[in-house]
């Protein structure tokens, strides 16, 4: 019969209920994020989201209102790469935290590109 | 199972999770850098150990529902805001408002019902999407001191969401009450950290034995204090909020200028506002407002004072606030904007640089005049046609701005930095004070004056004679920031005195913005001369305002630069080691050594500099006694370095005229900024510093900054308050920026019995519906 020593059935338990809070849908964060320029006062539909980070990738496109929404993910550091409909590209980034279902980002270009010359 | 072997089994699930919690996903999670050891990694945890800005705000985490005001928001009775409540997340269905409260009293019905009278649109602030919930109750306020609860609760996919954000308001500004201000002056010297205060005081007053020969006039001051100047949304702020937060009490987002954040960011005009201290003054008392300084007039410093638009960069739409003009066919529409008329007071003094923006593209004078060689508004003239129509006399140089009637409102724009050889300032702001004296023949640098080619003055102006024959004529019919100040305290004297209702009360903001722009290019010494003039124009208005006793002037910075003072060197030992250094060729980087023949000394320029024991006190002199130094490369000059910079090269001395410190190149027709290269145009045999700021895009990188930052940015550091006149003990102490509204409203005066004692849930309620 399989079992275990006291020491490894920690080491098991503990490793399980890592991979559980990890990856099991109970526990992951879905992140809603919107594709906007607080300055140029612009929202972009179909912006393509993709988040990365734990060996997850997700691609998505902005809704009609700038928003992706991405699910599944577990809790931790993401990069976001973005691309705006325009071609110009920028990256993000963010922490999922395990203890809210769903979290909120704004995808600010503004706020991720330094400002205009005469913004300081 | 036994007791410790469920704690060790606890303690190991603990470990784990806090492991999971803290660190970062990933299978090259260790490093801080990927395998090509140079792009950071995304799991670094220098940037991922704590929390970003995901939740900035006091959010109900599954739908991101949140009131503005934001929580905590420095308050005073009868300062306007406007009431939003809103989701960030949409909804499966549209989200329903189920109750609204301020201190467990209902006010639900009010708002609903002033929603419906708003209607949707701009007024409301109403989201494109349905699926979202957002409404804005304009012009509120809370009508008596104390404490308050909003508590929002929305149903949203038929589960309720509750919100509630807290607030301690002060008692509403009474200058009828004995000992109150009733003259304000505001100095905001624009980056105007520590050292440069430091600075100023030994370039600008000298040392013997270790003494200052004399404090400046902001240090005299009786009362000082500390603010923090970070913004809603980042420990960096920008002048924006860095201007913003202090005279409202709202802390904002970096380039919001008097509004919160919403969620219809296709429009920065509807976003919630709030009233600044100034605004409240003039609505209430009739006071008159003003503001003065040496950047473009709608730049973010002065701008704050009165307008409202979550986009600094909107320009030609808060020049339209600065006066009051709401108009459909132009950029400030009337329809819609209701709401904004009413909370935006014009203002009653406006000086400072940028003519474009206020001028129509047609008129000739913007370039013949003021220099520009393209821009302009396509919609209105504002200075041509709506300033004089709505009674400001308009000024454009030093004559016509001491010939004009105090008792009429005044709009002054003057000639801007537009010499073609210098960079890095540029066109819409007005010339730096060092080369104002240069231009005047107060100052010289290096011993050269206006009529030497190296200055750039001795030239006709590029684009017609309008301001005057040369670039130093042009230069010198702008006024000193002294004079300027000086007029802006006559009008205002002069027009709340005729009116009743001011009872003679004004405010005026005083904006020394060069410290800062001269900071991000790494001008050093002309940073210098720019808080000497501050300082000089606090010294001569502490005197003018000497007899009043109800005059109060208050000086601060938005934030300061990263710049540190690391010694001195003697001018003669920088210019004899320039060129031992590196070189820097244009297009080559990076540069080679100067002196490869000794390889533990490659660079001499190092070895001029004194510090430690070696710092000996500069030697700067004013001998012709106009308070700033002579020349800011005397025989013994002061060093100074920038703790965040991008790549540039420097002798320490001081450039002829500004330039930018980085690269820059031409790609298909576009500039393109680099950082990492120095400009080979300033001080290319000087020594290299390498840069610390972003430079490109690192696609793939965990860089948070996307593009290049050629310039030295802010610094998250704290900021000295200092105050001096009625009420100037207010400003005591170490607090947040916003604090500093609450504590101009208690100098300009508090009844006794409305003080707030303690954290009293406050008796009173939302008006203005």
């Amino acid at each position: 019969m399989f079992a275990l020593q006291p020491p490894k059935r920690k080491i098991v338990f503990a490793s399980a209920l890592v991979w559980l809070l990890q990856v099991h849908p109970a526990f992951a964060v879905e992140l809603v994020a919107r594709v906007v320029d607080a300055v140029e006062a612009k929202v972009f539909p179909t912006a393509v989201v993709q988040v990365r980070g734990g060996g997850i990738t997700q691609r998505q496109a902005a809704d009609s209102f700038g928003f992706v929404r991405l699910a599944g993910l577990p809790a931790g550091a993401y990069l976001l790469d973005v691309k705006l409909p325009d071609g110009r590209e920028f990256v993000a980034r963010t922490v999922l935290l395990s203890n809210r279902k769903t979290q909120f980002l704004d995808l600010d270009y503004a706020r991720i590109v330094p400002p205009h010359d005469d913004d300081y | 199972m036994k007791t410790t072997q469920l704690s060790v089994i606890s303690a190991a699930v603990i470990c784990a999770l806090l492991s999971h919690l803290s660190a970062v996903a990933g299978p090259d999670d260790d490093s801080p850098f990927r395998s090509d050891g140079k792009t950071r990694n995304a799991a670094d945890p220098i940037y991922f150990g704590r929390k970003l800005a995901d939740f900035p705000m006091n959010t109900e985490a599954e739908t991101g529902l949140r009131i503005s005001p934001p929580t905590g928001t420095d308050l005073f009775a009868g300062q306007r805001f406007d009431l939003r409540v809103e989701t960030q997340i949409p909804a499966q269905a549209a989200p329903e408002l189920k109750r609204l409260s301020v201190n467990g009293k209902s006010i639900e019905a009010s708002f609903t019902q002033r929603i419906a009278k708003q209607g949707a649109g701009p007024e409301t602030g109403t989201p494109q999407s349905k699926l979202l919930y957002g409404a804005t109750a304009r012009n509120l306020s809370f009508d008596k001191p104390g404490r308050y609860e909003v508590e929002a609760v929305l149903l949203v996919d038929g589960v309720g969401r509750r919100i509630v954000n807290r607030y301690e308001v002060a008692a509403a500004p009474n200058p009828n009450v004995a000992g109150a201000a009733r003259r304000v002056v505001f100095f905001l010297g624009d980056g105007m950290g520590l050292p440069l205060r430091t600075a100023a005081r030994i370039v600008g007053k000298g040392a013997s034995e270790g003494r200052a020969n004399e404090a400046l006039a902001m240090e005299k001051m009786p009362a000082q204090g500390i603010s923090r100047t970070t913004s809603f949304d980042s420990i960096i702020t920008d002048s924006a909020p860095g201007m913003a937060s202090p005279i409202s009490g709202m802390k904002q987002s970096n380039n919001a200028l008097q509004v919160a954040v919403d969620n219809t960011p296709e429009n920065p005009l509807d976003n919630p506002r709030i009233e600044t201290v100034f605004e409240y003054m003039k609505r209430v008392h009739g006071w008159k407002i003003g503001v003065v300084t040496d950047a473009f007039l709608v730049d973010a410093t002065p701008a704050a004072v009165q307008s409202h638009n979550r986009s600094r960069r909107n320009y030609l739409n808060i020049a339209q606030q600065m006066i009051g003009y709401y108009d459909d066919k132009t950029e400030l529409k009337k329809t819609g904007y209701t709401s904004l008329a009413e909370l935006s007071q014009p203002l009653d003094v406006l000086m400072g640089g940028g003519a474009v923006h206020w001028m129509s593209e047609n008129n000739p004078a913007l370039k013949n005049f003021y220099q520009y060689s393209r821009g302009g508004r396509k919609d209105v003239d504002l200075m041509a046609d709506v300033a004089p129509a709505k009674g400001y006399s308009v000024v454009r140089n030093l004559d016509e701005m001491r010939s004009a009637p105090v008792d009429q409102k005044i709009l002054g724009i003057f000639t801007g930095e537009f010499r073609s050889t210098s960079t890095g300032l540029g066109g819409d702001n007005l010339p730096g004070t060092l080369d104002r004296l240069v231009a005047r023949g107060a100052a010289t640098i290096r011993g050269k004056g206006a009529n030497d080619p190296e200055i750039g003055m001795n030239v006709a102006p590029p684009g017609g004679t309008g301001c005057g024959a040369s670039v130093g004529d042009c230069f010198r019919a702008v006024p000193m920031k002294t004079e300027m100040v000086n007029k802006a305290i006559s009008v205002l004297d002069a027009l709340s005195r005729k009116n009743p209702k001011s009872n003679g009360g004004w405010m005026l903001m005083v904006e020394q913005s060069q410290s800062d722009k001269f900071g991000h290019i790494l001008e050093h010494e002309r940073s210098i001369y720019e808080v000497i003039e501050l300082d000089n124009i606090i010294a001569a208005t502490a005197k003018r305002l000497a007899s009043d006793r109800q005059a109060l002037m208050v000086v601060t910075a938005d934030h300061a630069q990263p710049q540190t003072i690391i010694g001195v060197a003697l001018t003669s030992a920088l210019v004899g080691a320039t060129g031992s250094c590196f070189t820097t060729t244009d297009g080559n980087y990076p540069i080679t050594l100067g002196s490869s023949a000794d390889k533990d000394r490659p660079c001499e320029l190092q070895d001029a500099i004194g510090t430690f024991n070696d710092a000996t006190f500069p030697t700067y002199e004013d001998k012709n006694g106009d308070g700033y130094p002579d020349d800011p490369d005397p025989s013994i000059k002061l060093i100074i370095e920038a703790g965040g910079r991008p790549t540039y090269s420097t002798n320490y001395l001081t450039n002829y005229q500004p330039l930018k410190p980085s690269g820059s190149r031409t790609d298909t027709g576009k500039m393109v900024e680099q950082p990492a290269v120095p400009n080979a145009k300033r001080q290319p045999e000087g020594l290299l510093m390498t840069g610390n700021m972003p430079t490109r895009d690192v696609k793939g990188g965990a860089n948070k900054t996307s593009g290049a930052v050629d310039i030295a940015p802010h610094a998250g550091d704290d900021v000295q308050v200092s105050s001096q006149g009625a009420g100037a003990g207010n400003f005591a102490g170490y607090y947040e920026n916003t604090s500093i509204s609450i504590r101009l409203a208690r100098a300009m005066g508090v009844d006794k019995a409305k003080r707030l004692s303690g954290a009293k849930v406050s008796s009173g309620s939302v008006v203005g519906w």
